[in-house]
């Protein structure tokens, strides 16, 4: 089209246009558009909601919001919801009266240690009793716990905020975190060389490290102000706390059959906003290593960080593997992993408080760091979430990697392995209960579809074992430690009779916590059974 | 020196406490079925310091609450933190802001970037103090919180609490006072009859208080409080979480498993001490810091900044470099604080001090003497380094300096 007929189209098509919509008010015309875009903002926010809660959960939300305008209802509910809270700390209120509210006028001086001796025999019998929570064998008093107790005591002065004071224990944590990337890949050709990392106070704090890391370094790279993450089912609740503390957005995707992070469901959910997945290896519940290699992969396509929580698995699965046990890949060597978390204080056997967080490179990590220069204390740069920490920790982290050595591990994960194995084979001749997906380490998860599990989790209570009861399924497991060793068949010939209890009396135990746990399951309004737990912790302290 | 138990690391108070964390090293407060010792202690703890500073008063409300941390940037965290959470819910406040005097410590820059806030740090006024009337003029619709310090680290200066407590009421939103360092040491200065500024949960307006159990309150490394006017806001500190597989979760603090072993360590150090033992520490360390107040005033080219209200004496000098003298006392043994704003240095006064404060003030004289003499860098100091970042006007540059500095040192 030549230039003067492009214009006698443009002068007819705008005289056409405007007798068209001549018949139409000037003010209609300004505010027709203007009403388009607001429905068209508001349809677009409760999509988005729809699509991010479901359907039936917005409904719902809506429908509960209507009910508790009703007058009556609102303090109905509340006091429903106290019962519940009451029932939960059963007894604990009336213990809690006679608690210390003032310092004592004059100070018990060494006399203190009798007492505490004193308070020490209120806990419960915990040796071999307790999925998890202690992972050292023995007693507490004796062998490993004395060494880094000794360990702890001689640096319980020390602080490594202060670097140029605390050399030693300046190294310690150095040599820590270094052991600990070597066992995660940190040697091997394909980590790229360049793994760094930084000690931490709990898997809690690794985590939120590497999310936070995650964030500002996806803010920089790809300058996403509304960041979102997408974690499986079977993920760690710290992620929940770290996208509610970091202003994320969360999904929570559902395991496929295998009980795996199912990443066909979660590549459906990256977009533009998406800057980190994140896969288990094994997740706490089921004791499942995630497709860690297909998660990778997609981590890569997409650009996006990937987080392998080795909380559990770190210090048990690179010995496993050398044992012989199958154990998929999982660490720096697999593509397209950003970061790890690995605590040493569970099967690295070091104290209490004690993790490890890493990065596949330095770039990565500075955005962990928070530099003050404004401050008229001085300048400031802090490594982690806290400042001051206690120096003692570290010193007995590192004792007990260096006591323990490379052979100690691997002994202990052959022992551990070995009772896993034991267990997992005593419940699968249960015939009433069925095991979750296919363990691939040192917990073991199970249900029933004959009797109610939360039954019989609490004729094991009051049998005096202390075991973790699970939703999505319905079911309970136990973590397995050096602790167990010892006990495993005494646990299934209470884990036998429990189950034939509970089938011969089925019904809820007085004082027992399956009608919690049942309800919470079945209940849909999850807004108010995150108020239960709020107000059950406010009771507590 | 940066303990604060006095004596020998092996002997004594550190004793006790070790010995207390030794007997509880195997326990998790995660776990509050199976430790109940040390969910007592917790509570106890937590009790004992509240008391301290007015929960059994009758102005302070009677329903003061709160939790142990792992320290005072996790208290600080964690107050923030409420704080925003708490005043979304309240007036739906989705864009935050929060205002510190340019004297607050570190933690609410580090609690400004984690949880998206936007921070107004303001300069002090010519008594160091918090400048209430700037702070004023930064309160917008979008401020949740203001920050006031009982002392402040720099200078050891009380900040204007019962102000900024008007202040808080009058636009409501939340006040924050930092007693991280002076919480186990102003109520008993103030029992010993030095003159104290009100400064806990009585004064109005206070909604959060941060005190560390490990600074004077001569508990393990790695245990502090943070403290709650009432319920309603802590209940924004809690983290529950009903959609995993592993189960219904509800988390107090920062952490998820913490070593049971510390808790019981302050727990044991509090008892051990009781009333009676921290009004004779306390006794002792004001009577030193006097001591060295007194004593660096009679050195005629130093000046001490503002007026010192307990245990930390920060000072400069018109007449030579600061931070030579500070370089000088460093190749003498001694460890201070650089400080920014102007240029200062300062002590934190402890036990450990009391008997070598008369060491202490002839090294600095002898410092300030040699350095008036020989004014210039003294090789392998950080003087040039502290002035040079202090002069240049390109912050973040000094950012990526400091990232890189801690990037290389793990």
């Amino acid at each position: 089209m030549d230039s003067s007929s492009l214009k006698s189209f443009l002068i007819s098509f705008r005289a056409s246009a405007n007798s068209f919509l001549s018949q139409y008010e000037p003010l209609e015309l300004l505010l027709a558009p203007l009403l388009a875009f607001f429905l068209a903002r508001t349809l677009h926010s409760f999509l988005t909601l729809l699509h991010q809660r479901g359907l039936k959960a917005t409904l719902f939300g809506f429908f509960m919001t209507l009910i508790k305008l009703v007058p009556g209802v609102k303090n109905y509910i509340d006091a429903e919801k106290q019962k519940v809270v009451d029932k939960l700390q059963s007894g604990g209120k009336s213990k809690r009266q006679a608690w210390r509210t003032e310092l004592p006028g004059a100070g018990l001086g060494v006399g203190v240690i009798e007492k505490m001796k004193d308070e020490k025999r209120n806990d419960v019998a915990w040796q071999g009793k307790c999925s998890g929570t202690v992972y050292i064998g023995g007693n507490e008093s004796e062998g490993h716990f004395s060494v880094i107790n000794e360990a702890c005591s001689m640096f319980a002065h020390t602080n490594p905020l202060h670097l140029d004071v605390f050399q030693s224990v300046v190294r310690f944590e150095a040599e820590v975190v270094a052991m600990t990337a070597a066992l995660l890949g940190s040697q091997e050709k394909g980590s790229g060389g360049q793994i760094c990392g930084n000690m931490t106070s709990g898997g809690t704090e690794s985590i939120l490290l590497a999310v936070k890391s995650s964030r500002d370094y996806m803010k920089t790279k790809k300058g996403i102000t509304k960041p979102e993450m997408i974690i499986p089912e079977s993920a760690h609740s710290a992620y929940d706390k770290a996208a509610q503390y970091f202003n994320i957005k969360l999904w929570r995707v559902p395991v496929n059959k295998e009980f795996q992070a199912d990443v066909k469901a979660i590549r459906r959910c990256i977009n533009r906003n998406t800057i980190l997945i994140v896969g288990s290896a094994p997740g706490f519940p089921h004791g499942i290593i995630d497709p860690i290699e297909d998660l990778g992969e997609l981590a890569t396509r997409f650009r996006i960080c990937l987080h392998v929580d080795l909380c559990l698995g770190g210090f048990v699965l690179p010995f496993a593997r050398k044992l012989g046990y199958p154990i998929p890949p999982f660490d720096f060597t697999v593509k397209g992993v950003t970061s790890i978390s690995v605590d040493v204080h569970k099967y690295g056997l070091a104290p209490k408080g004690t993790s490890v967080v890493l990065y596949k490179n330095r770039d990565i990590r500075k955005h962990q760091f928070v530099a003050v220069t404004e401050w008229s204390g001085g300048l400031y740069v802090s490594p982690t979430i806290a400042g001051s920490r206690p120096g003692g920790l570290i010193a007995g982290a590192w004792a007990a990697m260096m006591s323990l050595g490379e052979e100690g591990y691997l002994e202990n994960t052959k022992k551990i392995m070995e009772v896993s194995k034991r267990l997992q084979k005593g419940i699968e001749e249960i015939p009433e209960l069925f095991i979750i997906g296919r363990p691939d380490m040192t917990i073991v998860a199970f249900g029933s579809n004959v009797v109610d599990i939360f039954e019989v989790n609490d004729s094991m209570s009051s049998k005096g074992w202390h075991l973790n009861a699970l939703q999505r399924p319905n079911s309970i497991h136990i973590c397995l430690t050096l602790q167990h060793v010892p006990i495993v068949e005494e646990f299934l010939r209470d884990l036998m009779e429990s189950v034939k209890t509970v089938k011969e009396n089925p019904g809820p135990i007085s004082g027992g916590l399956a009608p919690v746990y049942g309800a919470a399951g079945k209940m849909p309004d999850r807004g108010m059974i995150q108020e239960l737990l709020v107000n059950y912790m406010d009771g507590t302290c | 020196m940066f303990w604060y138990i006095g004596g020998n690391e092996s002997e004594g108070h550190f004793s006790v406490i070790n010995e207390a964390c030794s007997m509880f090293a195997h326990t998790n407060p995660l776990h509050l079925d199976v430790f109940q010792s040390v969910v007592r202690f917790e509570a106890e703890v937590v009790a004992m310091t509240a008391a301290l500073l007015g929960s059994q008063e009758k102005g302070s409300g009677g329903q003061i609450c709160g939790n142990m941390t792992s320290g005072g940037t996790e208290s600080i965290l964690l107050a923030v933190k409420s704080s925003r959470d708490y005043m979304k819910t309240k007036k739906g406040i989705t864009k935050p802001e929060m205002i510190i005097p340019e004297s607050a410590h570190s933690a609410y820059d580090k609690a400004a970037q984690y949880f998206n806030i936007k921070l107004w740090r303001v300069p002090v006024n010519k008594e160091f103090q918090a400048d209430v009337k700037a702070i004023r003029r930064c309160i917008n619709r979008n401020t949740i919180l203001i920050v006031g310090s009982a002392p402040g680290f720099p200078h050891g200066i009380i900040d204007p609490i019962e102000d900024l407590g008007e202040l808080a009421t009058r636009f409501r939103i939340c006040l924050h006072v930092d007693l991280c360092l002076g919480g186990f040491v102003l109520p008993f200065a103030r029992k010993l009859g030095y003159p104290i500024p009100p400064f806990d949960f009585t004064v109005k307006g206070v909604t959060s208080i941060s005190v560390d159990v490990h600074k004077y309150g001569l508990a393990p490394k790695g245990t502090s409080v943070v403290l709650y006017k009432n319920r309603d806001i802590r209940k924004h500190q809690f983290v529950a979480v009903t959609e995993w597989s592993g189960g219904l979760y509800v988390s107090p603090t920062i952490a998820g498993s913490r070593p049971g072993g510390l808790i019981a360590g302050a727990w044991a150090a509090m008892m051990s001490l009781g009333e009676e033992g921290y009004l004779e520490n306390t006794k002792k360390i004001m009577e030193v810091s006097k001591r060295l107040q007194k004593g660096i005033e009679e050195i005629p080219e130093l000046f001490i900044i503002g007026r010192p209200d307990m245990t930390i004496v920060a000072f400069g000098s018109n007449v030579v470099d600061i931070f030579e003298v500070n370089d000088s006392m460093s190749s003498k043994g001694w460890h201070l604080n650089a400080l920014q704003r102007p240029n200062s240095i300062h002590i934190c006064l402890t036990l450990q001090h009391v008997p070598i404060v008369e060491e202490f003030l002839r090294d600095l004289m002898e410092s300030v003497k040699t350095v008036k003499e020989n004014p210039g860098p003294i090789s392998g100091g950080l003087a040039p380094v502290y002035g040079a970042a202090g002069k240049m006007p390109d912050r973040g540059m000094i950012q990526e300096l400091l990232v890189n500095y801690m990037d290389g040192t793990c």
